[in-house]
């Protein structure tokens, strides 16, 4: 599924879209900048004391651990094994020398990565998609961006029925989708057209209805959503400027 | 530029395309991805919309698509929404001035995979190497692994951006033939400069 919200009742899930997002691309921003490790790490640990407070540690180092894991095994071996660049040698097995250097070079992008990874988890994790585009859309988001977002998201669950009915017809007509690789990939191929010319039509009809809605009139909007601006939000916000800060002289 | 123009591509039509667009690059993205592909695949729905639409809708729709692939299954993706970009620009201004489009020849289709995979490589070789180390995680690490370790004089920039173009023209004549195919097979009314020429002979006839 494309949202990976998660309903729990929580501060951080209370918290107002706008803290979280504004927190999530300071984060992010300041992971490009700074080189330390041990601030990068810093703000990983941020984020994993906010997963312990939406009480979603469980779903949040589960994805954390699958998505990681791989990319620290290739960075150890890029920059242990076989960056040209590194040269002090801590040991040899046959014709492969484990570098010291490299492997603190490896460790200090995998912190970097770890700790814009972690924030953005907490953003999704915490975040009901239409909550998030609404708010964004009051901080000044223009309503084709917003329209683009949430049409995105209820196109797939859309496509995906459509799979199904195309898959089934050309079952009908005495398609083989049973069998080996190459036979399952061959059988993708008289899927793949009808269903994007099947979602070109859906588009051109959907767009036929927004124009009948006035989707482009000029008034002022009003909105579905509310989201107000609590007392503990403006605490929150301050809080983690304080934290935000203390990383960045630390 | 002419900002008219661009604001014309992004009627209603045009933000309906972006959607389908994003849609089949998610798609064919997480295929990709899960099954560690040395291809991306991420660009299809991005020229689609570029042919159809305009360069800038094509542009907007490989932005969206690296940033909602970023929040949903590739965290390292979210840097190389420049590349997707470039890549919708390019297709959209190639439509414009006639290389590539129902009636392009085998020539030009492989003149528009080589340009695509110039630019898209020229553009991320660079991001994958000082962000991210060499590695992002996708089936491409192990042609770059592949590259490091064989040679000694080189160093990781030169392995990337090898890595990168090899799967780059890989990846671009894919998605180049792909949305061939889907150009011939559609009629007239999807394409909206089609159309817009239709509606202003129409005018002047009346």
């Amino acid at each position: 599924m494309l949202t990976n919200y998660i309903k729990k009742d929580s501060l951080i899930h209370k918290l107002n879209p706008a803290v979280k997002i504004f927190l999530a691309l300071i984060i992010i921003f300041l992971s490009f900048l700074i080189r330390e490790t041990y601030k990068l790490s810093l703000f990983s640990a941020l984020s994993f004391i906010l997963a312990f407070a939406a009480k979603i540690p469980k779903e949040f180092f589960k994805t954390l651990g699958f998505i990681m894991t791989p990319l620290l095994i290739t960075l150890v071996i890029f920059h242990g094994i076989l960056n040209p660049a590194a040269t002090q040698v801590i040991a040899t097995f046959y014709f492969l020398s484990i570098k010291l250097d490299g492997l603190i070079i490896g460790f200090n992008y995998f912190a970097k990565l770890l700790s814009f990874v972690s924030i953005s988890y907490i953003l999704i994790f915490t975040t009901n998609p239409a909550d998030l585009v609404a708010s964004l859309s009051k901080l000044g988001l223009p309503k084709q961006a917003a329209f683009v977002t949430l049409a995105t998201i209820q196109f797939i669950p859309l496509m995906e029925e459509k799979a199904k009915k195309i898959m089934d017809a050309q079952q009908a007509r005495g398609l083989r989708i049973i069998g080996g690789i190459i036979q399952r990939i061959k059988a993708y191929i008289p899927l793949l057209m009808p269903l994007i010319l099947s979602m070109l039509d859906e588009a051109y009809e959907r767009s036929i209805s927004l124009e009948l809605r006035a989707f482009f009139s000029k008034n002022k909007r009003t909105f579905f959503r509310e989201e107000l601006w609590r007392k503990t939000d403006t605490i929150t916000s301050i809080i983690l400027a304080v934290i935000v800060g203390g990383i960045i002289i630390v | 530029m002419d900002f008219k123009e661009i604001k014309k591509e992004f009627n209603s039509y045009g933000l309906l395309l972006i959607v389908v667009g994003i849609v089949i690059n998610w798609v064919g993205a997480f295929i990709a991805q899960t099954l560690k592909l040395p291809v991306w695949l991420d660009v299809i729905g991005t020229m689609l919309v570029a042919v159809l639409s305009g360069p800038w809708t094509g542009a907007v729709a490989g932005a969206a698509t690296n940033i909602i692939k970023w929040v949903t299954f590739d965290p390292v993706g979210g840097p190389y929404f420049v590349v997707n970009m470039a890549v919708g620009l390019l297709t959209g201004y190639l439509y414009k001035i006639g290389r590539y489009n129902k009636k392009s020849g085998i020539i030009d289709l492989l003149g528009v995979t080589v340009a695509l995979a110039l630019i898209s490589t020229a553009i991320s070789a660079p991001i994958t190497v000082y962000i991210y180390g060499g590695v992002t995680g996708g089936g491409v690490d192990l042609l770059t692994a592949l590259f490091l370790g064989t040679s000694t004089t080189h160093g990781l920039l030169t392995a990337v951006i090898g890595s990168e173009l090899l799967g780059d023209i890989m990846d671009k004549a894919i998605s180049v033939f792909l949305v061939f195919a889907i150009m011939n097979l559609l009629p007239d009314k999807y394409f909206k400069s089609e159309t817009q020429k239709k509606s202003a002979v129409e005018k002047k006839k009346r």
